[in-house]
């Protein structure tokens, strides 16, 4: 027994020791690589500029030793960059092997590997790119869907924007990460969205009202508008904050005949929207809401009259009848008076 | 007599290598999923959520009691943090300072009759405030009812579906609310998440952030600094990863509304109110068998201060181990009951043995060992090999601690400071343990007494409590 604890002292001593060793080690190591990746992007930064302004030439020569800096230089820019210099970009990682590399990791038996070149395309601005990417959100792994519908929002492909509208509606893609891809392809998507609107699935419809709401335009709203009828009360709620996202007057009467809705949320929404429309007409149903209904729906009801008419709101305020959502909204209609 | 003892050291044995078995198992457990974390980081979409329209909107708590000192500087520093949309619901819970009055003056306060929901019952609203120049900030006085009491009061007052619940005296980084929110926002399962809580002693700091890392002076607090690294990078993440997560620090916790609504919010009658809403949030998702997910993110960074004398850092210990106890016994039900799967078989029966009842078994071994000694019944040599391997298996876990954050977030980035840090992790086997064993074992005196109160709390300069961060344990 004490032959037995004593060696399990030693070995404990022992992976002590090995493991204090390799801290010191890997803070040595890490400082050194640290000082030599800083030089090196210093050194190289003129060359990836150059290349930016259209001349691949810069580049052309550089030891093999010093691509992965260019690389990570131009995939750190390529945020920050469209148009040209993005063609420019695209043009290096392919010609330089980097997009067919990260292709061939998509097929990584990793997820982090995966996920990693999933992320990576988005950088690499080829459109080569688009179709293995829209093939990822069919993944099994969250992370490689989301890092692919990232990517696919970097190259601003329009094709990726109904896998992207159905991966949502899917549940597989969250609806942050599928949102921010859909904005970031921009007004090419609107097209497909709205295409969507008239979809099957009410997961679809919901999410691509949604995003019709934050890219389109007043355009937009009569079929937005036929959104407010719904069967279902999500996709409801959606199209009432889509229109008051378009500020659309022509929306404020299907607006207030949503605040009879008899889902609270739906009405709610239907009260948000009224106020950015900012339609004056709409205060005193906002009123009545602000009066009676639950807590939700009455509270976003107070605030949105508040918004439209102050005035109508500090004299409901003064009535016996005036519930607490609009004594609430009164007296922040009077604090923020200037 | 000697068959007692040798019973006694079978024991002492058994539990020793049953808790070691259980340390290795974690600190592997947390080094796989810490470095898929870090991992993860390079492709997690955080950018995108900062930037999105779409990402949900969160409703930050902050409880105050008496927190005049440093309660400005900490709204100054929620209103900066990097998240879409939010609101900061500061809940004066009775303070007899000039909390509210600093609040007042310095966001330009008015009074509102702000309506609240009657979801969980709180103590008595005395006033509502909202701030002329910061929408976003509302101020609620009410009577004393205690901490709980006043975040259930915050939830009622809150507009938006996720409360993130942060203590007066804590200061989040940040872009902590977009890297505590990412599993909400990957999946809608998610009922709540922890973020990690670091000792700020020994840190600049500067309106309410801070702005270099550094170790304390203070001998005592760099010993918590090595075991916080210990309690958050092994053991909240290791339990995280099994999915029977109980504790999130009072500190720093994201929920959904819904939920905490639901359950009844967090409990007044305990002083554990953290872990207990966990457990009972588990309990209660369990019990419905819905699918949910109770998560901890090693890397948004909770900042707060330690205690640097050892009666507040008694006082703290005792009171978490009350919290452990009160909160244990109340939800017995869930002990070795299959019906609450991995959480009631093996993680509620860990924390009932090894961290409830472990001071009181590690503190009753030292007397039997030596009286074994005197007797005869063990020899010299038994003795200081089991002392040497216990010692040692100590120190192992603490570096393998110290390690995980050196391969992972490497905040101390100054050598002086990472050696410190390792000495550190070796004298805290001697002496430092035994001390919080046999504070521990004081708080089940405490909970014979049915003592209820918090203790006095001494304010600092920047509006700190000391020992608000909850249990860093090995949780």
């Amino acid at each position: 027994m004490v032959a037995a604890l004593t060696w399990l002292a030693v070995g404990l001593a022992m992976i002590g020791a090995f493991c204090v060793a390799v801290l010191a080690l890997r803070r040595l190591a890490l400082a050194r690589g640290e000082r030599k990746r800083v030089a090196a992007e210093g050194r190289l930064k003129p060359q990836a500029l150059a290349l930016l302004d259209g001349d691949p030439a810069a580049v052309g020569d550089l030891p093999p030793e010093d691509m992965p800096v260019v690389a990570g230089l131009l995939a750190r820019y390529a945020h920050h960059l469209s148009g040209s210099e993005r063609r420019e970009i695209a043009i290096f990682f392919e010609t330089h092997g980097g997009v067919d590399h990260e292709l061939s990791h998509l097929r990584s038996r990793r997820a982090w590997r995966r996920a990693t070149s999933a992320f990576l395309l988005g950088d690499m601005a080829s459109p080569r790119a688009v179709q293995p990417l829209i093939h990822a959100l069919d993944d099994a792994d969250a992370a490689v869907r989301a890092a692919a519908a990232r990517s696919l929002g970097r190259l601003a492909a329009p094709e990726a924007v109904e896998p992207l509208v159905y991966a949502h509606a899917a549940e597989k893609l969250p609806r942050t990460v599928a949102g921010q891809a859909l904005l970031a392809v921009g007004a090419p998507a609107l097209p497909p969205l709205r295409a969507l609107l008239e979809a099957a699935e009410p997961g679809a419809r919901e999410f691509a009202v949604e995003l019709v709401g934050l890219l389109g335009d007043a355009g937009d709203s009569p079929a937005v508008v036929r959104r407010l009828a719904d069967s279902s009360a999500e996709v409801r709620a959606k199209a009432a904050r889509a229109l008051g996202r378009l500020g659309a007057r022509d929306g404020t009467a299907a607006l207030t005949a949503t605040l009879r809705d008899r889902i609270p949320f739906v009405r709610a929404a239907a009260a948000h929207a009224l106020a950015a429309v900012g339609d004056r007409e709409a205060a005193v149903p906002l009123l009545r809401l602000a009066a009676h209904d639950h807590f939700d729906p009455a509270r976003a009801a107070g605030h949105a009259a508040a918004r439209l008419d102050p005035a109508a709101v500090l004299r409901a305020a003064g009535s016996d009848a005036a519930g607490g959502h609009i004594e609430e909204a009164a007296d922040l209609v009077v604090l923020r008076l200037p | 007599m000697n068959e007692v003892l040798a019973i006694a050291a079978a024991v002492a044995l058994a539990y020793f290598a049953g808790l070691s078995v259980i340390y290795l198992l974690f600190t592997t457990i947390a080094w796989r999923g810490i470095t898929q974390h870090a991992r993860e980081r390079n492709y997690a979409p955080t950018a995108e959520t900062l930037a999105s329209p779409l990402t949900p909107p969160i409703t930050i708590i902050l409880p105050a009691y008496n927190e005049e000192v440093g309660i400005v500087e900490s709204v100054y520093s929620l209103l900066g943090l990097h998240y879409p949309e939010f609101e900061v619901v500061v809940v004066s819970d009775g303070s007899t300072d000039g909390t509210v009055e600093r609040l007042r003056t310095a966001f330009d306060l008015g009074r509102v009759r702000k309506v609240m929901r009657a979801s969980i019952p709180t103590a008595p609203v005395v006033a509502t405030y909202a701030s002329r120049r910061h929408p976003e900030l509302s101020v609620i006085e009410k009577e004393n009812g205690g901490k709980a009491d006043a975040l259930n009061c915050g939830v009622n007052a809150a507009r938006y579906p996720y409360v993130c619940a942060i203590d007066a005296d804590a200061m989040l980084e940040e872009d902590a609310l977009i890297r505590v929110a990412q599993p909400m926002l990957m999946d809608s399962r998610v009922a709540a998440i922890g973020g990690i809580v670091r000792i700020v002693n020994g840190c600049a700091v500067q309106h309410g952030r801070v702005t270099a890392v550094g170790l304390p002076r203070s001998r005592l607090a760099t010993m918590q600094v090595v075991e916080y690294f210990r309690a958050f990078l092994v053991g909240r993440v290791g339990w995280s990863r099994l999915g029977s997560l109980l504790i999130i620090s009072g500190a720093f916790g994201l929920f959904r509304r819904s939920l905490v609504e639901a359950v009844g919010g967090w409990a007044t009658d305990t002083v554990g109110e953290d872990v207990e809403l966990v457990i009972r949030l588990h309990r209660y998702m369990r019990e419905r068998d819905e699918p949910y997910r109770v998560d901890f993110v090693p890397d948004p960074v909770c900042w707060t201060e330690a205690p640097e004398d050892l009666g507040q850092l008694g006082r703290q210990r005792r009171r978490w181990q009350r919290g452990l106890a009160e909160t244990l016994w109340r939800h017995r039900r869930m002990w070795l009951n299959p019906r609450y799967g991995f959480l009631g078989v093996i993680a509620v029966p860990y924390f009932l043995v090894f961290e409830l009842l472990g001071p009181l078994l590690q503190l009753a071994g030292y007397p039997v060992v030596a009286f074994a000694f005197a007797t005869g019944a063990v020899s010299a040599g038994f003795l200081i090999a089991f002392l040497s391997m216990a010692v040692l298996f100590g120190v192992v876990l603490s570096v393998s601690a110290l390690a995980l954050e050196e391969f992972s977030f490497r905040r101390h980035r100054r050598g002086r400071e990472a050696a410190r840090l390792l000495v550190f992790a070796v004298l805290e086997n001697f002496g430092y343990r035994q001390l919080n064993d046999w504070w521990r074992l004081r708080g089940f005196v405490d909970v014979a007494r049915r003592k209820s109160e918090w203790g006095e709390m001494k304010r600092r300069g920047l509006g700190y409590s000391p020992g608000a961060a909850g249990s860093p344990s090995f949780e």
